[in-house]
C-alpha cells in the first residue's frame, strides 16, 4: 500500500507523541528497576494519578500549574508508598516485591474508582493550543508540538543529571553494584526513595500531558504499563538512554501498525517483547544479568 | 522472638503441614461435602461454592508452578480462558458430549502450555513472569479480535447443560447441586492426584529445582524437562478449571484470558500459602468470602484484597495457614 506523504507525516508524529509518553513512563520504571531491582507493577498507577490530578485541577489553577502539580502529587505519593510498603521488602524474594506492587496498583485503582467513579474524565488543552499549526505544507496539532517539547526538555534534563552530576553518578553506580556505594558511606536508601519519587513523578507528568488527547479512566494504569514494560525491556532494564531509544522505536512501530491493522498495535508490542525476552533480554543498551 | 527462632518455627510449620498430607486431605474431603449444606444453612447461594472450587483448582495450577517449582506465572489466564473457549465452542458448534468437550478443552490447554512453556522456561525469575504475561496478553488480544471466538463478546454456551453419559449411567448437571457434585468430584480427584504426584520422585525433582536449580542440575536432574513437565501439568490443571467454569457460566468471553484473572490466581495462592499444599483452597475461600462480605458495603472490595495482600506479604508471607499455625502454636506452647 503506497502511502501519501501526509499520512506518513501524521503517523510519524503520532508515533513520536506515543513514544514520548512511553519514554516518560518507561524511564521511571527503568530507573527504579535498574537501581532497586524492583519491578514496579504500580507504575501505571502514578501515570493515572497524574492524569486525574491534572484533569481535576486544570480548570482551577491553569494547565501548566496542573502539570507541575500532577508531577508533585505522583512523586510524593510514590515516595510515601516506597517508604511504607516497599522498603521493608528489599531483602525479600523479588517475586514477592512484584506481587506487592501489584497489590498497590490494585489499591490505587480502587481508590480512584471510589473517589471519582468508573467513568472517564475529560481535560482540555490550553486555549492557545487547541488548533493546528502549519509547517512546510503540513499541519500539526499544536498540542502535540507542546507535548513533544515539554517531554523533550524533561528527558534532556534527566539525561544531563544522570551523566553530569554527582547524584547522577551515584545513582548509576548504585545500579551496577549498590553494596560498594554503601561501603563508601553513602546512605543509599534515601537515594532509592528519591529515585522512586522522580520515577513516579515522571509517570505523573506523562499522565497529565496525555489528559487532553486520551481517555482518562480507571483502566488507564495498565493500558500504559504493559507497553511501558515492553519499552523498558527492549531498551534494557536500568538504561535510561535505552528506554529513550526503544520508546521512540516502539512508538513508531505501534503507530504504523495501527495504519494497517487497527487492533494490532498492542499485539505487536507484546510480540516484540516476547522476541526481545527470548533473544536478548538485556535489551538494546542493557547489560546481561548474571543469573544467580 | 528472634529471627532465627521465627524461621525455625516456620520451617517446622512448613514440614508439619507438608507431612500432614493425607490427614488434611480427609479434612478437605469433608469440607467439600459439607460446604453446600453449610451454605444452604447460611442462606448463601450454592453457586458460590462452585466458584470457590473452580478458582481453587485453577490456582492449583499456579501453585504447582510457583510453590513447588519456583516459577511465577502471570499468564495462566491463557490456559483458563483458552480451555474455556475450546470447551464452549465444541459444546455449541459440534454438540459434543460434555466429558469429551472438557477433555478436549484440557488438551487445548496442554498444547498451549507446551508451547508457551517451551519458550518461557528459557528465562528466569522476573523475565519468566513478564514473558508469561506477554504470551497471555497476546492470546487475550487475539481472542478479542477473531470472529471464530466471537470477538469482544465471546461465545455463548449452553443454557441447558447436557447430562453426562457414561454408558448405562447418566448424571444430569443442570441444577446447581448436581453441577457442584460434578465439579467437586473432579476437583477432589485432581487434587488427590496432584498430592500423590508431589510426593513422587518427579515431585521431589521439582522441589529440588525450586530450591537450587544449579545444584539440581549438578546432581543430574534434567532441569529443563522437569520445568516443562511442571508447566504443562500446571496448564492442564488450570485448563480443567477453565472448562468447568465455562460450563458453569454458560459463556466464554475474552475477560477469562485477561491478566487480572492470572492475578486473581496468584492472590489466591499467596493468601492461602505458596508452600502449603491446601493453600489454594484456603485462599479461594478467603478470597470469595472477602468478596461476598465486602460487596454488601461497597463495590470496591478489591481494595481490601490488595490491602490484605500487602499486609500478608509484610507479616505473613507464607500465607494464612502458616500464620494460623504459628499463632495457634504460640497459644498452646511456651515458645
Amino acid at each position: 500500500m503506497v502511502l501519501e506523504l501526509g499520512t506518513v507525516v501524521s503517523t510519524v508524529l503520532n508515533g513520536l507523541v506515543n513514544g514520548m509518553i512511553l519514554i516518560l513512563v518507561a524511564a521511571g520504571l527503568s530507573l527504579i528497576f535498574g537501581l532497586m531491582r524492583v519491578v514496579n507493577f504500580a507504575h501505571g498507577s502514578f501515570y493515572m494519578i497524574g492524569a486525574y490530578t491534572a484533569a481535576l485541577t486544570a480548570t482551577n489553577i491553569g494547565f501548566y500549574p496542573a502539570l507541575v502539580l500532577a508531577a508533585v502529587v505522583a512523586g510524593v505519593v510514590g515516595m510515601v508508598l516506597e517508604f511504607v510498603t516497599l522498603r521493608p521488602l528489599y531483602d525479600r524474594d523479588p517475586l514477592l516485591q512484584l506481587l506487592a506492587t501489584f497489590a498497590i496498583a490494585l489499591m490505587i485503582r480502587e481508590t480512584i474508582k471510589f473517589l471519582y467513579g468508573t467513568g472517564s474524565l475529560s481535560m482540555n488543552a490550553p486555549m492557545a493550543l487547541r488548533g493546528s499549526v502549519q509547517l512546510s505544507g503540513f499541519s500539526y496539532s499544536a498540542y502535540s508540538i507542546l507535548l513533544l517539547l515539554v517531554g523533550g526538555v524533561i528527558i534532556f534534563a534527566i539525561d544531563k543529571t544522570l551523566r553530569s552530576t554527582n547524584v547522577g553518578s551515584i545513582i548509576r553506580g548504585a545500579a551496577h553494584d549498590d553494596e560498594i556505594i554503601r561501603i563508601l558511606g553513602i546512605n543509599i536508601d534515601w537515594y532509592w526513595t528519591a529515585v522512586f519519587g522522580v520515577g513516579t513523578a515522571l509517570a505523573g507528568v506523562a499522565g497529565a500531558l496525555v489528559g487532553p488527547i486520551r481517555q482518562i479512566h480507571p483502566a488507564m494504569d495498565f493500558t500504559i504499563l504493559l507497553p511501558a514494560f515492553v519499552v523498558v525491556i527492549l531498551g534494557g532494564l536500568g538504561s535510561f538512554r535505552g528506554s529513550v531509544l526503544s520508546g521512540i522505536l516502539l512508538g513508531q512501530v505501534m503507530s504504523f501498525t495501527t495504519l494497517y491493522w487497527a487492533q494490532g498495535s498492542e499485539i505487536i508490542a507484546f510480540i516484540l517483547l516476547v522476541v526481545a525476552l527470548l533473544i536478548r533480554p538485556e535489551g538494546l543498551l542493557g547489560e546481561p544479568e548474571v543469573i544467580e | 522472638m528472634t529471627v532465627d527462632e521465627r524461621s525455625v518455627i516456620l520451617a517446622r510449620a512448613r514440614s508439619t503441614i507438608e507431612s500432614l498430607g493425607e490427614y488434611s486431605f480427609v479434612l478437605f474431603l469433608g469440607f467439600t461435602v459439607t460446604l453446600p449444606f453449610g451454605l444452604q444453612l447460611a442462606g448463601i447461594s450454592l453457586t458460590y461454592a462452585i466458584e470457590i472450587l473452580v478458582f481453587a483448582l485453577a490456582a492449583y495450577g499456579v501453585h504447582l508452578l510457583y510453590g513447588y517449582t519456583g516459577l511465577l506465572s502471570f499468564g495462566h489466564a491463557a490456559f483458563f480462558g483458552g480451555s474455556a473457549y475450546v470447551t464452549t465452542y465444541l459444546l455449541v458448534e459440534y454438540q459434543l458430549p460434555l466429558l469429551s468437550a472438557i477433555i478436549l478443552g484440557v488438551l487445548a490447554a496442554i498444547v498451549l502450555a507446551a508451547v508457551i512453556g517451551f519458550f518461557s522456561i528459557r528465562q528466569y525469575g522476573i523475565y519468566f513472569a513478564i514473558l508469561t504475561l506477554a504470551f497471555g496478553q497476546i492470546l487475550f488480544f487475539l481472542v478479542r479480535q477473531l470472529d471464530i471466538t466471537g470477538g469482544v463478546h465471546g461465545l455463548i454456551g449452553l443454557f441447558d447443560r447436557p447430562p453426562i453419559n457414561l454408558g448405562v449411567f447418566s448424571y444430569g448437571i443442570n441444577n446447581t447441586l448436581q453441577l457442584y457434585g460434578f465439579v467437586a468430584v473432579l476437583t477432589v480427584t485432581v487434587i488427590y492426584l496432584l498430592l500423590r504426584f508431589l510426593n513422587s520422585q518427579l515431585g521431589s525433582v521439582l522441589i529440588a529445582v525450586r530450591e537450587n536449580e544449579r545444584r539440581a542440575a549438578s546432581i543430574g536432574y534434567n532441569v529443563r524437562r522437569a520445568k516443562l513437565i511442571s508447566f504443562v501439568i500446571s496448564g492442564a490443571i488450570t485448563g480443567l478449571a477453565g472448562a468447568l467454569y465455562t460450563i458453569y457460566l454458560g459463556i466464554a468471553n475474552p475477560d477469562l484470558l485477561h491478566w487480572s484473572i492470572s492475578g486473581e490466581f496468584l492472590f489466591i495462592v499467596i493468601l492461602g500459602g505458596a508452600h502449603t499444599f491446601f493453600g489454594p483452597v484456603v485462599g479461594s475461600v478467603i478470597y470469595y468470602t472477602l468478596r461476598e462480605t465486602i460487596t454488601t458495603i461497597t463495590d470496591r472490595w478489591q481494595f481490601f484484597v490488595g490491602l490484605l495482600f500487602l499486609l500478608l506479604v509484610h507479616f505473613a508471607p507464607e500465607g494464612f495457614v502458616v500464620l494460623l499455625y504459628d499463632k495457634g502454636r504460640s497459644v498452646f506452647t511456651d515458645d
